[in-house]
């Protein structure tokens, strides 16, 4: 038996099907630009992520919380191709799904000073995120338990950690999982800009380039996004209906500092470490690794000390990889969304160039891909996330056979 | 099982620095954070802790308004016709950077966590408790792992609730698929004076 994804419904800058994320994953396509959605006049930054269907932003109304509208379209996309509340008992499918900070529409909040909008809506709570991913949940049928994962850059991938178990051990026979996060709204992204995280541009250089782990790095730059996927029992599903196999997982804590990683990367190596255990394979087994690669000054130099813990010489020559450069830093959602990026690595045998990369950091001497796509022959990824805060995540995904 | 529960009333005061040793961190805890760390302590009293232990936290939805009730009050000085610029211009600056750390949900996690050094197997939910539970029977261990969860209330009454089981314990509990909040799982099954 092995847990398998079975399908994947998305909103991301990348594109509004898997279709077209995985044609803009392959064409290294940047889909970062200036905002569209809300007026970002007097805004020190304004570069961003946003959603984008055949190209175009999709802009919603101020009332509109986007994480958890996107959600709810990916869910009832989801629930509509696969009909997983007929082929299993509801009590038997949970929901995990990772999120972000609550959405505060700033002229209700001035007008009404809460967060319910509007005073009399049928939803008691329409901007509260747990409030929402239940109901949720139960339009769509769902009924073994809903959880909001929270920890930030780590939640959606302890979301999915967390389903990869129930599945695993028979507790559940499916669970949605994924992400759904935008901070791309004016209080949310003035507070990201506040914490000092987010790219600043040099003069002459194109504004605002997330350069996952370049020497010359300034920060990230924030991106939305909701993705579902399936989990199943590969006893119960068609074979040819399985995208790939999630092997292993793990979660560590760094208990170090509220805003920096460990730098001794220690906490971030046992969570490889573990996933490798819970996979039952080696770490010559894996093959390359999806890094978090925020773009971020201390983010590139932990994560090489933590694969070089891990795969001693051989961090020299494992390739590496971030999809941060094309869509932005999705937080609660990132590591699903990027989910996409090892897929696209497993189904087409190749480890993709990262894109704004062009000259390697001494401090963080990795193994990134650059021009073009190099082709090896690829059956184990690891994929890392750390969370602000001090989370960290290492799945396995295997390609299915 | 040993399962703690505090509740903290609006202007009540909560003894918060009687559990810290890192108390310059203090300054970033919402009520709900000290209330958990308050709850922790008492729990984990003489108690070894082992870095290795698993440690799961459920918060609850965010009802207190503080963070934004500033910015609002900095606009209305102004006394000047709304906008979405002028209020971005004129009032956001007015958040505490503390109020910054205080929105993020993984905080109490993350200070717990700090206090006692804990490196394990983890997650920071948001309400349910059937996730809080599920992580706890599904951890990395079959020794002890910690639970906790909090809640803040409108008015500034706080709630927490920490708890040292084996993973075991939760096989078959009646809250694993409740979507209730994590806080009621506490409420409930308090056991510790």
């Amino acid at each position: 038996m092995a847990v398998v994804i079975t399908s994947i419904k998305v909103r991301s800058p990348l594109g509004c099907t898997l279709e077209e994320c995985m044609k803009n994953i392959e064409l290294g396509k940047r889909c970062i630009s200036t905002i569209e959605n809300f007026n970002t006049a007097g805004f020190q930054t304004t570069a961003a992520g946003e959603i984008r269907c055949n190209g175009k932003v999709v802009i919603t109304e101020p009332n509109i919380d986007r994480k958890n509208f996107f959600l709810d379209q990916i869910t009832t996309e989801l629930r509509n191709s696969t009909s997983f509340d007929k082929k299993y008992n509801p009590s038997e499918i949970a929901m995990n799904i990772g999120s972000g900070l609550d959405y505060v529409d700033i002229e209700n909040l001035y007008k009404n000073r809460e967060f319910t909008y509007p005073k009399t809506a049928h939803l008691p709570s329409h901007y509260k995120s747990n409030k929402q991913i239940t109901e949720i949940a139960a339009k769509n049928n769902i009924k073994g338990g809903c959880n909001v994962f929270v920890a930030a850059c780590a939640a959606s991938t302890q979301a999915i950690g967390l389903s990869y178990k129930m599945v695993n051990r028979g507790i559940k026979e499916a669970v949605i999982t994924g992400g759904a996060d935008s901070m791309v709204n004016q209080i949310n992204y003035l507070g990201f800009y506040n914490l000092g995280a987010m790219a600043t541009a040099k003069e002459g250089e194109a504004p605002y380039i997330c350069k996952p782990f370049d020497k010359n790095r300034s920060g990230t730059i924030l991106g939305e996004g909701a993705i579902v996927m399936l989990l199943e029992n590969s006893k119960k599903v068609k074979q040819e209906k399985i995208i790939a196999q999630i092997a292993g997982y793990a979660s560590t804590m760094d208990a170090y500092a509220v805003t920096d990683p460990d730098p001794s990367a220690k906490s971030l190596a046992r969570a490889i470490s573990n996933a490798l255990k819970s996979a039952s394979i080696t770490p010559e087994m894996i093959d390359c690794v999806h890094l978090h690669g925020t773009g971020t000054y201390k983010n590139a130099p932990a994560e090489y000390k933590a694969l070089a813990q891990i795969f001693k010489e051989r961090v020299k020559e494992l390739p590496v990889y971030s999809l941060k450069g094309q869509i932005g830093h999705m937080i609660g959602s990132c590591g699903a969304m990027e989910m996409l990026g090892v897929i696209y690595s497993i189904q087409n045998q190749v480890v993709l160039p990262t894109i704004n990369f062009s000259e390697q950091d001494p401090h963080a001497p990795l193994y990134v891909i650059k021009e073009k796509p190099l082709s090896i022959p690829i059956n184990y990824i690891l994929k890392l996330n750390s969370s602000f805060g001090g989370e960290n995540t290492a799945l396995i995904i295997k390609k299915y056979e | 099982m040993r399962i703690i529960y505090k509740k903290y009333l609006p202007k009540e005061d909560i003894p918060v620095y009687d559990f810290v040793r890192k108390r310059k961190l203090v300054k970033y805890y919402t009520r709900e954070t000290m209330a958990a760390v308050v709850c922790t302590g008492l729990l984990l009293k003489g108690q070894e802790v082992s870095e290795e232990t698993p440690f799961f936290f459920s918060n609850s939805e965010s009802e207190m308004m503080d963070y934004y009730r500033d910015a609002c009050i900095a606009f209305d000085q102004k006394r000047i016709p709304f906008t979405t610029h002028d209020f971005i211009k004129i009032a956001v600056p007015s958040i505490s950077p503390l109020s910054h750390f205080k929105m993020m949900r993984n905080m109490a996690h993350c200070f717990i966590s700090i206090e006692y050094g804990l490196k394990g197997d983890n997650a920071a939910l948001l309400g349910s408790a059937s996730g809080l539970l599920y992580s706890a029977l599904l951890a990395d261990t079959d020794k002890e792992v910690y639970i906790g969860a909090g809640k803040l209330h409108v008015n500034g009454t706080a709630e927490a609730g920490f708890g040292i089981l084996l993973p075991y314990e939760l096989k078959n509990h009646r809250m694993l698929d409740s979507n209730s909040e994590a806080i009621n799982f506490f409420r409930q099954f308090h056991n510790f004076k």
